[in-house]
């Protein structure tokens, strides 16, 4: 798997939060919506999403729950948490503002 | 993060802290999971399920590396990590017992030793009073000309005040919020029928005040205790002394205390903790200055006369008022003191400008008054260096060690490299390994520093003033000794742990020890280390030779005087109150009856007791005289007999005798040197010499009846100086008596008979200082013996070190590479010539390092020129030794490896892995 890029890695964090705001999910259906989603053009690893996710949950923003899975075993669900949600807010707000003004200072036409 | 936020995390954080086994195990599940479903979705594409299983592993990449990252992530902060560390390498480090021993026990010799010394300098130097604001502290003093008699204890007298100039300043100085005065005097203190001496501080009214001192009970001094001559009969305690003395009894309170005679009411205790502003003295009793008359009798100067200079003053500056301008503002004040004086003392022409050109100057007080012995900074900060520098060859002995260690684990740590171990937190954890050692290490050395204090208390006579240092440790030091632990642990640990983290994982992983290259730089590194230790060794072999071969000097001293079979012993009546003539009486039949006693073979008396330091001078203007000689010169006052009994040759004349009397003429007897001084050419004999100069104490000219050899008086080192001796029956002020008895046997059995003896006589009379003399000369040199005695010791400390670091170093060569030295014999090659290699490496580290090592001892040792007795800075005999005993060293540490590698069997050799 290549490495994500570097804009993808800063906002991997909002990434996850917004897979995660609808449902709880565990893991790896995570990183198949994020696959699915986004139409394979971001990838992001597996070895640098658990991780990731792993720091969200130590942050209060997303909070896990064990259930037994379809395996018969236990398997670790995320879901968003109050926290969790309003950083997602901030952090959308952050980044839209941050695409504008590329945006803008892309289009300028050469004079 | 807002705190909200910040609450929230702290329980998702310790449980991270306290569950992260249990974490652990959920992390194990959480990525297993994740492979089962990824297998799963692999499968359902249409792939074999192991295939499936092995893109699934893939796709997640390393799971090591992956769970290592995610517990990054969890990680709370550097206590779990460091928690991790610690256990870790506690159990790295049981695994090799002898390693950690080693380790230990070499920081602890060397923490100990730093620590030890730095509580001495600690006190001594650096510590300041013990009050509110010591910053506001300063010392005054008047360089120049004194016409009077001066008390010259430190700073050639210039420190010494009279007391009606100490009152005027008090008046008139305006800079100061406070101006005490404060001296020092010995004083009998009797109680339950006993008598002991004590040490007294007497001082003025404002003492305390100015101090900002607080009582333990009662009260302390106010200015109302500072009247008039003999009127203030009141004492303040010190606290040490009262719970030593009267058991911390509440009842001593408005109780007598009979000192000189005197009773005087004990009015407080001062607080625990102050020792008065004198460093290096713990006064008993605070006594009135105006009490100096009783408390001080046979001082010479007197409390209201102008031109007595015996008092020392310390003042508290005003806040916000700076040293200099403080200084510059007295001046004004001082010179019309000054005009005033040489009025009175009708000084003309240059005498009168030098007297009144002297200026008041103020040093910093904040550390208190130095009144150590003579010397007694250097060779503090001279052990401190050499301590440091022991301290630097043992980091560099352990970072050897670790460096060595860091090679056998190449393996271990390659293979936790190549897992995804990041080289940073590798690195983090043999620094906490390293940290380990260094805490075992400084526990341990403070254990020991605190014995040695004691073991150092123990050798310093009593009396002295550095033994009053020596007895605690405190929170400063310990705060040292921990800085010292940490600065040590990034000395010894830091390179190492680069070094061994830094790794070309392919050959490592690979079998070790094909290679010749291999490992050189490391080689190199300890190389290095060892160059320095050697050289370091160096100086301090140097020093330690040149400190010891200073005490023999000293110990070998011609002193001019016979120490053998003399006991000596001082009392001092005056301190009770007996008169110069009871105290001549006194004198007269204790000779007598000490003359008496079997086994005596003879028995003299002095005023003031020699080898002490003790000694008094003045001026004594010969017949003859013309303006400008130098009429300086030491004086006593002795008895009958007393040259035969120190065996000082008489070289013409005669000795005092019982007829030289208080009626008749007075006379006297000088030493050569003062015979050559100011009677060159001349027969001394019969001339004249009168004690003062100027316009002062013409007393009555005195006759030469005899001329001595020359003797030294304070201590082996003095130098001879003019000397003059008057008998002590023609002494106004009689109070004082040095009894000197020359026994015909061994000395050491009369002690208890002399005791007896003058109890018999007086028993109100304490017995004071009964040693031999040989012991009291020993004493006088009990600094030069600490400081060569520690700087043996601790230059054999070095070169055991060094020994053992070029050891460890040539037995790694030689095991290195043994599979090369097989196959040079296999090849034929001569054993001498496999000697020639190790021995060879062995001697080129010793010469680099002895080289350097001399060169920076021949400019190291100049800082303690001063130190030295009879051996120049750059004396070839020791250098000499130093080389030789490097050599020897160096020998002693090739030996082994050496055997080893000439002992190799090329068969074994060949096949060694």
């Amino acid at each position: 798997m290549s490495k994500p890029t570097d804009l993808v890695q800063g906002t991997l964090d909002m990434l996850l939060l917004k897979i995660l705001a609808p449902e709880q999910m565990n893991g790896f259906a995570v990183s198949q919506r994020l696959k699915q989603v986004s139409g394979d053009v971001l990838q992001v690893s597996d070895g640098s999403l658990y991780p990731a996710l792993h720091k969200l949950e130590q942050e209060g923003w997303i909070t896990a729950e064990w259930k037994t899975s379809e395996y018969g075993r236990r398997a670790k669900y995320y879901s968003l948490t109050r926290l969790g949600r309003r950083q997602l807010e901030k952090e959308a707000d952050n980044w839209g503002r941050l695409s504008s003004a590329i945006s803008r200072v892309i289009n300028l036409k050469e004079a | 993060m807002r705190p909200e936020h910040w609450l929230f995390t702290i329980p998702l954080r310790l449980r991270s802290l306290f569950y992260w086994a249990q974490a652990d195990e959920e992390l194990d599940d959480e990525l297993r999971d994740h492979l089962e479903r990824a297998t799963g979705e692999y499968v359902a594409k249409g792939m074999t399920p192991q295939e499936a299983r092995r893109r699934a592993r893939l796709d997640l990449g390393g799971i090591e590396q992956t769970k290592e990252e995610c517990r990054d992530a969890r990680r709370v902060n550097w206590i779990q990590d460091f928690v991790q560390d610690s256990r870790f390498g506690l159990r790295m480090l049981r695994k090799s017992p002898g390693f950690t021993t080693v380790a230990v026990l070499t920081l602890a010799l060397g923490i100990g030793a730093n620590t030890a010394i730095f509580s001495l300098i600690d006190q001594a130097l650096l510590r300041e009073l013990p009050v509110p604001h010591p910053e506001q502290f300063v010392i005054l003093r008047s360089p120049g000309p004194n016409h009077g008699l001066t008390w010259g204890d430190v700073d050639q007298g210039a420190q010494s005040f009279s007391y009606p100039m100490y009152k005027d300043l008090r008046e008139r100085a305006t800079v100061f919020s406070g101006l005490l005065a404060c001296r020092e005097a010995t004083v009998n203190v009797s109680g339950h029928g006993e008598t002991q001496v004590a040490h007294a501080d007497l001082v003025s009214g404002n003492f305390f005040e100015t101090l900002e001192v607080q009582p333990a009970l009662g009260r302390l001094f106010t200015s109302s205790d500072e009247t008039a001559s003999g009127a203030n009969s009141v004492a303040v305690l010190s606290y040490a002394y009262w719970s030593r003395q009267f058991g911390a009894d509440p009842s001593i309170l408005n109780a007598p205390l009979t000192v000189n005679g005197v009773p005087l009411t004990v009015v407080g205790v001062a607080r625990k903790g102050f020792y008065g502003v004198q460093v290096g003295s713990t006064p008993d009793i605070f006594i009135p200055v105006t009490m100096k008359a009783q408390m001080a009798p046979n001082m010479l100067q007197t409390l209201e006369d102008r031109n007595d200079h015996w008092l020392p003053v310390m003042g508290r500056l005003k806040p916000g008022i700076a040293l200099a301008r403080a200084q510059a503002t007295l001046q004004p004040i001082y010179k019309p003191i000054m005009e005033l004086d040489a009025k009175l003392l009708k000084l003309s022409g240059q005498d009168l400008e030098r007297f009144v050109s002297k200026p008041l100057l103020l040093i910093s007080g904040a550390h208190g008054r130095l009144v150590l012995q003579q010397g007694a900074q250097e060779p503090l900060l001279i052990l401190m260096s050499m301590v440091g520098l022991v301290l630097l060859i043992t980091c560099a002995n352990l970072a050897g060690l670790l460096v060595a260690r860091g090679e056998a684990r190449q393996r271990e740590i390659g293979v936790r490299l190549a897992m995804g171990a990041r080289r940073t937190r590798l690195i983090r954890q043999l620094l906490t390994e390293s940290l380990l050692i260094a805490i075992a290490g400084g526990a341990a050395g403070i254990a020991l520093a605190w014995w040695c204090l004691n073991a150092i208390a123990a050798a310093i006579p009593e009396g002295d003033g550095m033994r009053a240092l020596a007895n605690s440790l405190d929170f400063r030091v310990l705060w040292f000794a921990i800085a010292l632990t940490l600065a040590t642990t990034i000395l010894f640990g830091f390179a190492p742990a680069m070094r061994a983290t830094r790794l070309d994982l392919q050959s490592t992983l690979k079998d070790q020890g094909s290679s010749i290259s291999e490992g050189r730089s490391n080689v190199g590194l300890r190389k290095v280390l060892i160059v320095s230790q050697v050289a370091l060794t160096g100086v301090l072999l140097a020093g330690a030779g040149l400190f010891a071969r200073t005490l023999i000097n000293l110990e070998h001293a011609n002193l001019g005087v016979n120490t053998s079979h003399v006991l000596q012993f001082s009392v001092r009546p005056d301190l009770n109150g007996i008169t110069p003539a009871q105290t001549l009486a006194f004198a007269d039949r204790a000779r007598n009856e000490i003359a008496a006693l079997p086994g005596v073979r003879s028995v003299s008396i002095s005023t003031t007791s020699i080898f002490e330091g003790d000694d008094h001078s003045s001026n004594f203007t010969p017949e003859g005289y013309r303006p400008g000689d130098d009429t300086d010169a030491m004086y006593d006052y002795i008895g009958a007999n007393y040259f035969s009994t120190m065996s000082i040759p008489l070289i013409a004349g005669r000795e005092f005798t019982e007829s030289d009397t208080a009626e008749s003429p007075k006379v006297c007897i000088i030493n050569e040197k003062l015979a050559q001084r100011s009677f060159a050419g001349r027969n001394p004999l019969g001339l004249h010499i009168t004690h003062g100069s100027g316009t002062l104490y013409r007393d009555a000219p005195m006759e030469i009846i005899g001329v001595v050899a020359n003797s030294k008086w304070d201590d082996a080192r003095s130098d001879i100086t003019p000397f003059l001796f008057m008998p002590y029956s023609q002494d106004k002020n009689l109070g004082r008596l040095a009894f000197y008895t020359r026994t015909e046997r061994d000395p050491a059995p009369m002690a208890a008979a002399l005791r007896s003896l003058v109890q018999r006589l007086d028993p109100n009379l304490p017995v004071n200082e009964l040693r031999t003399l040989e012991e009291q000369v020993s004493n006088s040199m009990s600094n030069d013996r600490l400081v060569a005695v520690l700087s043996v010791s601790l230059a054999l400390l070095a070169a055991l070190l060094a020994a053992l670091g070029l050891y460890g170093v040539l037995a790694y060569v030689v095991a290195r590479r043994t599979r090369e030295i097989g196959i040079r014999i296999a090849l034929g090659g001569e054993r001498a010539d496999i000697l020639r290699l190790v021995v060879g490496q062995g001697w080129r580290l010793t010469v680099v390092g002895g080289a350097i090592g001399i060169v920076a001892a021949l400019v190291a040792m100049r800082w303690v020129a001063s130190l030295l007795y009879g051996v120049t800075t750059h004396d070839p005999l020791t250098f000499v030794g130093v080389v030789v005993l490097l050599a020897i060293v160096s020998g002693a540490a090739c030996y082994i490896p050496a055997r080893r590698a000439v002992r190799v069997d090329p068969m074994v050799a060949l096949r060694y892995e």
